[in-house]
């Protein structure tokens, strides 16, 4: 897996879609991306916190499923989804979910669908992934740089310059090279921003 | 004395047939005593035609090969019953079969085969039998009657199914005939019919029958003119194969000795290049005698590749630098001849050929493998490091690499550029020099960095 980069575009689906056929891209597939919020149940007259985590689905790895906690990410089987149905010990409070279509260009992957809300479409998702490079995230010689390039100087331009670069030390139990769970993170940042 | 007279005539009459039965019952007893005196004459006949010499007082050699043709005389007998019963069995093999047409002509050659066996047996039977036909009685059929008759009982000839099913393919063949006869004369009755009532169908019959010759006519048109076009598309040459380019060093230079590298030296270069980089290497596929088949190279976090050694057939203790292969992090391969799966690596792997022969070309000194590991290194910022002559990182190579960083590395200092930025750099160079009037000449490669 190569390094990515997920922004939210505020513009219109089909000029960004234009853009990237324009650049090259060639549309390989489509699929969805499932963000639900957790929250457990709490027996009434308590005064504990009730604690919540983030279940993320990605339709690519359909045996799967992530779960960002508040100090941790862990990647689950799918098998978590109905756990927690049976059990009845967490509520789902809401769903954010994500329509997006695959993009290839070059060396390049684009993923790019609306953000869905309940049922309001709350932006356009963006997600660019450099699959050459797989240097550790925390290494100098990443291609933060190469990507803030690709997206502010070919995709772009944007009001605002997207950031590229972005802080996983949050979370120190992530793995050293680039994987899903740093991808997870980056969703729920940006679909706390959204919501 | 008139009611007498009928009846008088009456007994005459049946007196006279009983006389006549008599007469005629005599004549057949008479045959018969005829018959059986014939007979004893020809049973006293065969007595009498015994055979002419005895075996027993024959050698015993002659009585084995008498004994010999006896025997090949039983094997003919019992090969023209085989075939005999093949001859009638291929009547109703078909019927057995249940099969509903009849294949004639395969009916027709096994009859053939069989009749024609039965006849080669019979032939040799009359040979055998004249070569001992001395020393034994002469054969009468009338003797093996009731012997012929077990024999065909029990070889099913007169089987109840088998003239059941005889009848009925008689029956067949029967009703086919009639009803192809018939439909004949139905079908010629009919059509004369047709002509003498609807004329008008026949005549636009005869014209859709010349219409259909004329579009027969155009289809075999078109398909020769088809068939000359593809004549001289096949006829045309071929465009000439294009000859790969050649770094220009090699032409200015005209004929250079190739550069060897020594298996002695190895551990030598590869002690110094980590002592100058962070490569990790790794000699790879050890032979029997010590040299390896390359090296495994590996630029932590960044990309690894596999450098592939070629040996000399005049010198078994050198060696070249044939292909160099580069490859991601996580990427995995499967052989020495192995390509990466991203561009940019590939756009690399190609660039290192013009490394090779360059650094083979001119060593500097020293050796063509520190050369090569050297530039290889160069490589560490290849996501981070910007192109020299456009100052960016990407740009598009080409629609089949589409964007891609540096890929190039001058082989004096190892600057990074784009192959194309490359390419205009050299060009500008050349005009700066040629518009100026200094006489120096520079080298091609970085005349702006010295």
């Amino acid at each position: 897996m190569g390094y990515k980069c997920i922004f939210s575009f505020k513009g219109q689906l089909p000029e960004m879609t234009k853009r990237i056929e324009f650049l090259g891209g060639i549309k390989v597939s489509t699929g969805t991306i499932n963000c639900s919020l957790y929250l457990e149940r709490v027996p009434d007259g308590s005064n504990l916190i009730p604690r919540e985590f983030h279940l993320l689905l990605y339709d690519e790895k359909p045996k799967k499923c992530f779960t960002v906690c508040r100090d941790t990410i862990v990647e689950t089987d799918r098998e978590m989804v109905s756990i927690l149905e049976k059990t009845n010990s967490y509520k789902k409070r809401q769903t954010t979910e994500a329509l997006i279509s695959k993009y290839e260009l070059g060396d390049f992957i684009i993923r790019v669908g609306p953000i869905v809300f309940r049922t309001e479409i709350r932006g356009i998702l963006v997600e660019v992934e450099y699959t050459a490079c797989s240097t550790p995230v925390t290494s100098p010689f990443n291609c933060t740089k190469l990507l803030s390039e690709f997206i502010n100087g070919n995709l772009g331009p944007f009001p605002e310059p997207i950031q590229t670069s972005f802080d996983f030390s949050a979370y120190p139990t992530l793995p050293k090279s680039y994987s899903d769970l740093h991808t997870s993170y980056q969703y729920v940042n940006l679909f706390r921003t959204i919501n | 004395m008139q009611v007498q007279q009928p009846q008088q005539i009456q007994q005459q009459h049946l007196q006279q047939q009983q006389a006549q039965q008599h007469q005629q019952q005599q004549v057949q007893q008479h045959q018969q005593q005829q018959q059986q005196q014939q007979q004893q004459q020809q049973i006293y006949q065969q007595i009498v035609n015994q055979p002419v010499n005895n075996v027993h007082q024959l050698p015993s050699l002659q009585q084995q090969q008498l004994l010999e043709q006896y025997d090949e005389l039983l094997k003919q007998v019992s090969l023209i019953r085989s075939n005999v019963s093949d001859f009638f069995n291929s009547f109703i093999e078909d019927a057995k079969q249940q099969q509903t047409i009849v294949n004639k002509e395969e009916m027709k050659q096994k009859l053939k085969k069989s009749m024609d066996l039965v006849l080669g047996s019979i032939s040799s039977i009359d040979k055998v039998s004249k070569r001992i036909s001395s020393y034994s009685f002469q054969i009468a059929s009338s003797n093996f009657s009731t012997q012929e008759a077990s024999w065909a009982y029990s070889t099913g000839i007169y089987d109840n199914r088998n003239i059941k099913v005889q009848l009925e393919i008689r029956n067949e063949n029967y009703w086919r005939s009639q009803t192809s006869y018939k439909s004949s004369l139905a079908s010629s009755n009919l059509e004369n019919k047709l002509k003498d009532l609807f004329p008008i169908i026949f005549q636009e019959d005869e014209e859709s029958s010349s219409l259909s010759k004329k579009r027969k006519q155009i289809s075999s048109l078109t398909s020769n003119s088809l068939s000359t076009t593809t004549i001289t598309t096949t006829t045309t040459p071929s465009p000439l194969f294009k000859l790969p380019s050649t770094p220009p060093t090699l032409l200015l230079s005209g004929t250079i000795s190739p550069f060897y590298d020594y298996f002695a030296q190895i551990e030598r270069v590869i002690h110094s290049i980590r002592q100058e980089s962070a490569l990790e290497i790794f000699e790879i596929q050890k032979q029997s005698s010590g040299a390896p088949k390359g090296l495994f190279v590996e630029c932590p976090d960044v990309f690894k590749c596999l450098i592939c050694f070629g040996i000399p057939n005049d010198r078994k203790d050198c060696f070249t630098i044939d292909r160099i292969s580069f490859f991601g992090v996580k990427e995995n391969f499967d052989s020495l001849w192995a390509s990466s799966k991203y561009n940019i690596f590939k756009k690399i792997s190609e660039n290192s050929f013009e490394a090779i022969s360059y650094y083979s070309a001119n060593p500097n000194g020293g050796s063509i493998l520190k050369c090569i590991l050297s530039w290889i290194w160069s490589f560490r910022g290849l996501f981070l490091e910007e192109c020299k002559g456009c100052q960016d990182i990407l740009h598009l190579d080409s629609p089949q690499y589409m964007y891609l960083p540096p890929s190039f590395r001058t082989f004096d200092n190892y600057t990074p550029y784009h192959p194309s930025c490359y390419q205009n750099h050299l060009l500008s160079c050349n005009s700066f020099s040629s518009s100026t009037s200094s006489s120096i000449q520079q080298s091609p490669f970085s005349p702006l960095n010295k």
